[in-house]
């Protein structure tokens, strides 16, 4: 990675970011049966869960090692050991996640180590995972990418699989990473992989553990997700294909599988929009060999035909653009093609990623001026440009509220988190029905915007 | 269908069914590694106690994300100022942590007291501060004198203890304000409010209900806080302590260096309101007989008023079950009580901070068959709903999810809660919470209510 970007000053006000350990236990719930531990003190799982609980409505259990002060002193070993043994006794998982924060990285314990020696005193015990997630090296997207790659490098082709447990098909066995995006896109994935005869390991798969039914009895994990042996067959896989922005070769599990395995990796960014979807459609086809369904042929002309409809109330409309990495690239790319202006994007994430991809992208046809791309960037640090800037919209999470009321600004809640609307995790931006719901929103905001401070009270907009 | 569910070894004196065996509970003991505990920090304790300070800066000396996940969690609202609701770190990165925080600290207090102006400032330590030994003292020292403003040290790391440590370190932080404006006058009828955080603006219906009993309220601890009202709170004749102690301790300070007594008090539910009010009155006897005929008028006056929606609503909801788990213990008496007036049974109970004290109380208080927890966590608990069959749970925001998804009824008894639960007004609010969770058509889909989850 390059040198993270800097800030000019010493604090952080109204930060645009959460922590690695947040990522990692999001991931971590993407897993069948698996249960994670942070390794340091209570309050981060804590308020970890409380943080994802707003946002997608759903039990999240989170164990912590907790630490005391004299953790702090002889360091973690023996309440890892705990922690894992009493996750095991309780829960059964199949699989325990270890993300450490910033508290055991600074106390220096060495997790690696600590899970060697557990796992050699207690064979019992199912796979651990272990990820270095200390917040103050990145935010939680950085988490959730170690946290899928250590997965991957931890399991896959690392444990025998039963004859039964080898994944059988007549179709090209795929892994499909995804950067964090909600449920319901998820559920998209799926179903053009079945629809494409492709039998696809998602990773992670938390589609049903972030977004399931109410319960009939108690389960201890809730159920769904990326099963054990579908990760530790995915050295087995005919190609991998990651989404999201262009992150570093050594954060992507995809890279690390065809480094090690030989399996063919590809990449593309998020599909929503036009191009965006063509483009992950036709690699997807290229990789699996399998035909694109005719129905996605249907969605995507629906799709023009609302872009046709939607053009003159969005043409030049300025609108800011905030979230994670990926999330902001798919957006910005969205934008450009509807004719939106976006005269800012920013993320917490410190990666330098972000402006490096939108940089080589050309200038959308709306915009006078070539945008503003901060990274490292807080909600304190943009109030200011935002007041000059004096955009129509702006798309991101609930954090952005702030700002929106102050400026009387409306915002689009897109992203995580989401605690002051309903249905973050129903929300859809992916393929071409994905995108034609999010266009859907983003007209119906500017209408809003229109018919509410319109003297005259149109009644047809 | 009940699953069997084990509790784990270590916490097994933490749980105690009332008429089972002997009542040798245990708490106050550290979270077990590895047990889904719902409680946070040292750090969230303190936050508690000194976020309501709406004139003051807040910062989190530490990792960004402490800060970020606390950042407007609250519903303490302000009446003026609302710096309150910003987040501020000093966000340590990796090269910080190696060569200390110090230096960043100080800069950030150079940048952010000019700009935002406040009253005084909390600097709140958080886990990694403790480790890479900043010197927060003298930070806090030195920016009091250069800045001109009260710079507060908050020793908060989180692993130093559990919530409760975290209200102590805050208190503590506060008795450096109190006491330091000897000059404005205050009445001989006067009171401090004491662990009202001022939700929903809950401490505008308390303070309300003193004036019209004719008593000064001096200062509010912390709800709707400003810097200026702490520091003469120490005038005040008489402190009135909320709950189950997150501001005891500053009363207890107060009482030994300026000789303020303080009384404990609840102000959830028509019982404990009226008796808080009653105490406060009876305080003030002798000074003043008078206050004791208003305090009567006034408590005669709202619970007529509460008579008829009362009786509908416990017509409503009698026999339906409930299961309890706040922060303090003082809460969930307060809450029995309320749902007892409700016609609504108690099956579990339980606290995140209790002492061995409370539940002993609890234990009493209870009918025979419910179940007292301490510290407990979702599996454990959602057992107990089952169990138990539980239509209503009363909590925090951590639990709601884990009630919904059983098909239970849920309200949020919490610090994060936007309405008014307090006083008379605020019982009427929480009956009709009550019963529009409880009672909602919604789960009659419930899986586990019946086979209309299932389409047929
Ligand atoms: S790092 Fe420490 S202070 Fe911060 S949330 Fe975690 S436990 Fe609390
Ligand atoms: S200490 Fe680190 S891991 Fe814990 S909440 Fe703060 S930023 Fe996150």
């Amino acid at each position: 990675m390059d040198k993270p970007i800097e800030k000019p000053y010493a604090h952080a006000s109204n930060p645009c970011r959460q922590c690695m350990p947040l990522g990692a236990s999001w991931a971590f719930k993407g897993i069948e049966s698996c249960m994670p531990v942070l390794h340091g003190s209570q309050g981060c799982a804590t308020y970890i869960r409380r943080y994802m609980i707003s946002h997608f409505r759903e039990p999240i259990d989170i164990a912590s090692s907790s630490f005391d002060e004299t953790t702090v002193i002889f360091g973690g070993e023996a309440n890892l050991e705990k922690a894992v043994l009493n996750v095991h006794r309780q829960y059964h998982p199949r699989v325990i996640g270890i993300g450490t924060t910033c508290l055991s990285e600074t106390i220096g314990d060495d997790v690696d180590r600590f899970i060697i020696r557990i796992r050699d005193k207690y064979p019992e015990l199912p796979p651990l995972i272990p990820v270095s997630t200390p917040s103050y090296q990145g935010t939680q997207e950085e988490g959730f990418l170690r946290t899928v790659q250590g997965t991957v490098k931890t399991l896959a082709g690392q444990y025998q699989l039963t004859e039964e447990a080898i994944p059988q098909s007549d179709g090209p066995l795929l892994n499909l990473f995804m950067p964090m995006i909600t449920p319901a896109d998820i559920r998209w994935l799926k179903e053009v992989l079945s629809r494409m005869k492709i039998k696809g390991t998602l990773l992670p798969d938390y589609s049903d553990t972030l977004d399931g039914g109410m319960w009939s009895e108690f389960h201890p994990m809730p159920p769904g997700g990326t099963a054990l042996e579908q990760i530790i067959a995915m050295d087995r896989a005919d190609g991998s294909l990651e989404l999201g922005s262009d992150y570093p070769a050594e954060w992507r599990p995809g890279y690390y599988l065809q480094k090690r395995f030989g399996v063919p990796n590809a990449r593309c960014g998020l599909p929503v929009g036009i191009d965006s979807t063509d483009h992950f459609l036709s690699i997807l086809s290229e990789i699996t060999g399998q035909e694109i369904p005719g129905a996605c042929e249907q969605a995507r002309s629906r799709l023009i035909d609302a872009y046709g409809d939607a053009h003159k109330y969005l043409f030049g409309k300025k609108v800011v653009l905030f979230g994670d990495t990926s999330t902001v690239e798919a957006l910005y790319r969205f934008a450009s093609e509807v004719g939106l202006d976006p005269v800012l994007c920013f993320t917490g994430s410190p990666s330098g990623i972000l402006e490096k991809t939108l940089e080589k992208l050309p200038l959308p046809e709306a915009s006078a001026n070539p945008p503003l791309i901060k990274e490292n960037f807080d909600f304190g640090d943009a109030e200011a440009l935002i007041e000059e800037l004096q955009p129509d919209l702006l798309i991101g999470n609930s954090k952005g509220y702030k700002i929106s009321r102050k400026m009387d600004i409306p915002l689009l809640r897109v992203g995580f988190p989401i605690h002051d609307r309903f249905g973050a995790s129903r929300q859809r931006m992916l393929g071409y029905e994905g995108t034609a719901s999010l266009l859907d929103r983003v007209v119906n905001e500017v209408m809003e915007r229109k018919q509410s401070k319109s003297t005259v009270g149109y009644t047809y907009i | 269908m009940t699953t069997a569910v084990p509790l784990l070894k270590e916490r097994e004196k933490q749980v105690y069914e009332k008429g089972k065996g002997q009542f040798e509970f245990q708490c106050e003991r550290k979270s077990v590694a590895g047990s889904v505990s719902q409680r946070a920090c040292v750090f969230c304790g303190s936050r508690v106690v000194l976020y309501p300070v709406a004139d003051a800066l807040h910062l989190a000396h530490g990792s960004i994300g402490c800060a970020s996940y606390t950042w407007d969690i609250r519903g303490s609202v302000s009446s003026g100022p609302e710096l309150h609701r910003l987040c501020f770190s000093t966000d340590l990165r990796e090269k910080d942590v190696i060569h200390g925080g110090e230096k960043k600290l100080m800069q950030a207090l150079r940048e952010l007291i000019p700009l935002h102006k406040p009253r005084a400032a909390f600097v709140y330590s958080t886990c990694i501060v403790g480790v890479i030994g900043d010197d927060v003292q003298a930070v806090c020292r030195k920016a009091t004198e250069e800045l001109g403003i009260p710079v507060i040290p908050v020793q908060s790391e989180g692993f130093n203890g559990t919530k409760k440590d975290g209200y102590r370190v805050a208190c503590k932080a506060l008795t450096t304000l109190v006491g330091t404006d000897d000059t404005t006058p205050v009445s001989k009828i006067s009171i401090n409010i004491l662990g009202e955080f001022n939700l929903a603006g809950e401490a505008w219906i308390i303070k309300e209900y003193y004036r019209r009993m004719g008593v000064e309220v001096v200062s509010i601890l912390t709800g709707d806080g400003r810097v200026d009202h702490i520091r003469k709170s120490h005038r005040a004749a008489l402190n009135v302590v909320q709950c189950s102690g997150s501001l005891t301790y500053l009363a207890e300070e107060m009482k030994e260096k300026y000789g303020i007594p303080f009384m404990r008090v609840s102000y959830f539910g028509i019982e404990d309101v009226s008796k808080a009010l009653y105490d406060v009155a009876g305080f003030f006897e002798e000074e003043d007989p008078a206050v004791m005929g208003k305090a009567a008028a006034l408590v005669r006056e709202e619970v007529a008023k509460l008579q008829a929606p009362m009786k509908t609503y416990r017509s409503k909801l009698a026999g339906k079950k409930a299961a309890i788990y706040v922060g303090g213990a003082f809460k969930a008496f307060s809450l029995i009580k309320i749902l007892r007036t409700l016609s609504v049974d108690v099956v579990m109970v339980g606290s995140q901070t209790g002492n061995k004290q409370d539940y002993a109380q609890l234990a009493d208080m209870c009918d025979p068959g419910t179940v007292i927890v301490d510290d407990s966590n979702p599996m454990e608990m959602s057992r107990f709903i089952i169990e138990k069959d539980v239509d209503l749970f009363i909590g925090g925001v951590k639990e709601r999810p884990m009630a919904f998804k059983l098909g239970v009824g849920f309200c949020d008894h919490n610090h994060e809660r936007k309405t008014a639960l307090a006083g008379f007004e605020g019982t009427l609010n929480f009956a009709e919470e009550v019963a529009s969770s409880a009672l909602s058509p919604v789960w009659r889909f419930s899986p586990r209510r019946s086979d209309s989850g299932k389409r047929s």
